[in-house]
């Protein structure tokens, strides 16, 4: 039965029920009204019981005493509720009354003087009188009537009494019937009302308790409702909402497991925290590192608070702080090198953000093994810097020596030839080991670089002072052509610069074979250019490319490189220092045949900051015009070592 | 003769400049670690010191710091010979008051007898 119906049977049981009380009331009503009828109306004793008595009894003999009084008796007798009966005379004198019945008499007593206002008026009226009386606390009609006879002669009047005790039994009997018949139809209707209500109301009670343990967290209820009204379909779509949700939340759960599982086999720490510094996760690698008494599966987040990592932090880092400044700044933060316990480590911090930051992810990446293998390599490149120089150096230096002191002794030309030999492959040697540390110390930006301010004009001569016996053997001139006016000094490391200087112009001689080097400058703005224009070889636009590379030599075919000129890594090194000077160095201009034009810039030593350097050379160099070479013939210009 | 202390651990290069120093006219004495150095340095009062940078015991260094704290010593001339390159330590031993700071693989022996010899 639908729940429609229900509502409909109930709202028709109402309304039956309204309708019966109201019936009820009606007939209570007209019950009460009923003996206002008998009162008022009683038709039955005006109009049948009054003639009859006054025909029976109304003519009194005195002669026929005994006679009346059988009729008295007779007519009592026919009507149980007359309870007293009298007859007056016009004397106003009682002449018979039922209480003489009792005594057996055989004639009447003497007259009985009364003095009864209505029994006057009745005489007086000859009109039937009734009334209502009350004696010992029960009811009657009185009836007082005149008996006039056939002669229309008043003869005397009678009185008697109606008892009234039956006729209120029989209506209080009916009121009473009426009371029980309400209050159990009360009765009646409460319970079916409350059982229809139940029927509606009781599912809808289950399926809230359902609810709220569902509230609670407990998936696992279930609404037990079999009905097939609406509460039924409703339990039934909540059900399968609460399977749905449980799938979800199971998901979920699911989702969240392997993620913490992700989280938990990171070897970089992870901490989450809410706004308030709360710990929300935090794996295993994070418990290890920081939280080493509460690395336990036992753990609890309780056990390993934001004040337990601080403490364990202490002197280390202010975490804390770094959380707070990163929720403020909305802003990842990261600290590089935090050393704790023997280690270290890099942490990042990250805000979380949606609408506002609502916590922060902390990763603690443990860097021990990055710098202990960074040092390795420094140490690497210290050691063999040490270890190979070492060797190296007792090598040339004995052949340098046996060369000088003990010339005369070594007569032998092959044997002068040979020494000469290791004399020359140690310096070869040594100056590739040299190149090979400059390298890497520049990769790894541990060069240092001094700044100097110093004269570049002086820093070419003495390069120039150094290659003349070497010019002067292949009969090459080596020029400085001085600037027309002093040149503002430059901000650097002269050595480098010297280091650079003897590299280019090194090489400049060794692949020129006419002509000579001229060495010019140009003064700039913001810095000075130094050029170094030989008569050589030329360089092809490829090897153009190619040039300041690593391992790399003005020639494209690895096998023909020239490897007994050194180690393709001169101009490779003179580029990582001009640049770590805030300088450059490049090709101004090259021809196969004619000759190369290489140019160095070096900022000047101007009174802004020296890190506005690097810039400089970076943005405002823009290659000038170029001088023409001297006319003479190039020769190519190939990479070499310094030495 | 002038005295000159030669405080280095490579046997090799010992044993060179031993030579150098003897052909340039020194009465040399050698030391193979910073501690013999430093007693030695003591103990003959030479007239002039070499040391290298990386040794055991007490690197040059050290024993630069130690030659210059102690009063009878300090005013010997003293130079560093290595290889180590790095201007760090550079720095370092002209600070602790070395003389000079010669790079061993740039320069030929004569030219580093060439430097020192007039310190004396």
């Amino acid at each position: 039965v639908s729940l429609k119906n229900k509502f409909s049977l109930l709202i028709v049981f109402i309304v039956f029920s309204i309708l019966l009380v109201v019936c009820s009331v009606l007939a209570y009503r007209s019950i009460s009204g009923l003996e206002t009828d008998l009162r008022e109306k009683d038709t039955l004793i005006s109009e049948n019981l009054l003639p009859k008595l006054l025909g029976d009894l109304g003519d009194y003999y005195t002669y026929q005493y005994q006679r009346y009084v059988s009729s008295v008796e007779k007519a009592l007798e026919e009507n149980p509720d007359i309870t007293y009966f009298r007859i007056i005379n016009a004397q106003n004198e009682v002449i018979f009354e039922t209480s003489e019945i009792k005594e057996g008499k055989t004639s009447g007593n003497p007259p009985k003087k009364i003095d009864d206002p209505k029994i006057k008026e009745v005489i007086q009226t000859k009109q039937p009188y009734q009334d209502i009386i009350v004696v010992d606390n029960e009811r009657y009609i009185r009836v007082i009537a005149p008996y006039i006879d056939n002669f229309d002669v008043f003869r005397n009047l009678i009185e008697f009494h109606f008892s009234l005790k039956a006729v209120e039994k029989a209506i209080g009997e009916i009121v009473l019937f009426f009371l029980i018949f309400l209050v159990a139809f009360t009765i009646i209707g409460l319970t079916v009302a409350a059982f229809f209500s139940g029927l509606i109301t009781k599912p809808l009670t289950e399926l809230t308790a359902v609810a709220s343990k569902i509230a609670g967290g407990d998936l696992s209820q279930k609404a037990n409702i079999l009905t097939s009204d609406e509460v039924g379909s409703l339990a039934g779509a909540f059900n399968q909402m609460v399977t749905t949700l449980k799938q979800k939340i199971d998901q979920l759960h699911y989702e969240h497991i392997k993620l913490e599982a992700s989280i938990n086999s990171l070897s970089v720490g992870f901490i989450m925290v809410d706004r308030n510094n709360n710990i929300m996760t935090i794996n295993h690698a994070a418990r290890q590192t920081l939280c080493a008494s509460a690395d336990s599966p036992l753990a609890t987040l309780k056990d390993c608070t934001l004040t337990h990592i601080e403490d364990e932090l202490q002197g280390v880092v202010n975490l804390r702080a770094f959380i707070n400044q990163c929720f403020e700044q909305k802003k990842a933060i990261t600290i590089r090198e935090v050393k704790f316990q023997n280690r270290y480590m890099k942490i990042f911090i990250t805000p979380i953000v949606t609408i506002g930051v609502i916590g922060a992810v902390i990763l603690i990446d443990d860097i021990t093994e990055a710098k202990v293998m960074e040092r390795a390599k420094e140490e690497f490149f210290s050691i063999a810097s040490h270890e190979l120089r070492t060797p190296l150096t007792a090598i040339r230096g004995n052949t340098s020596m046996i060369q000088q002191f003990y010339s005369d002794k070594i007569t032998d030309p092959e044997l002068k030839e040979m020494i000469g030999d290791i004399h020359e492959s140690s310096i070869r040697l040594i100056a590739i080991v040299n190149d090979f540390l400059d390298t890497s110390r520049l990769e790894m930006g541990k060069m240092e670089f001094k700044k100097e301010q110093f004269d570049v004009v002086k820093v070419a001569e003495n390069t120039i002072k150094e290659y003349m016996t070497t010019g002067s053997m292949k009969k090459l001139y080596l020029k400085l052509e001085p600037p027309a006016a002093p040149l503002s000094p430059v901000l650097g490391d002269q050595n480098k610069l010297k280091q650079v200087m003897v590299n280019i112009v090194g090489n400049a001689i060794k692949f020129t074979e006419t002509g000579g080097i001229t060495v010019k400058f140009a003064s700039y703005d913001k810095f000075i250019k130094i050029f170094i224009v030989d008569t050589g070889r030329g360089i092809s636009k490829e090897s153009q490319n190619l040039l300041f590379r690593k391992f790399q030599q003005a020639q494209d075919n690895i096998l023909t490189r020239d490897t007994t000129k050194g180690t393709g890594l001169g101009l490779y090194i003179s580029r990582l220092i001009m640049n770590g000077m805030g300088g450059q160095i490049k090709i101004e201009s090259s021809e196969l045949g004619k000759g190369t034009t290489f140019s160095i810039s070096i900022p000047v030593a101007i009174a802004e900051p020296p890190t506005t350097t690097t810039q400089t050379q970076q943005g405002a160099i823009v290659p000038p015009a170029v001088p023409p070479a001297a006319p003479q013939p190039a020769n190519p210009i190939k990479t070499s070592d310094t030495t | 003769m002038k005295k000159v202390l030669l405080v280095e651990d490579d046997e090799y290069m010992l044993r060179m400049y031993q030579k150098l120093f003897t052909y340039g006219g020194f009465a040399v004495t050698a030391a193979t670690d910073g501690v013999e150095g430093l007693k030695k340095a003591k103990e003959i009062k030479p007239d002039l010191i070499i040391l290298d940078v990386m040794m055991p015991k007490m690197n040059g260094l050290e024993l630069l710091a130690k030659i210059k704290k102690d009063k009878t010593i300090k005013h010997i001339p003293t130079v560093m010979l290595t290889n180590l390159s790095m201007e760090k330590e550079i720095d370092d031993a002209l600070t602790h008051g070395a003389s000079l700071y010669i790079i061993k693989n740039e320069h030929e022996p004569q030219k580093v007898f060439e430097m020192v010899k007039d310190l004396v």
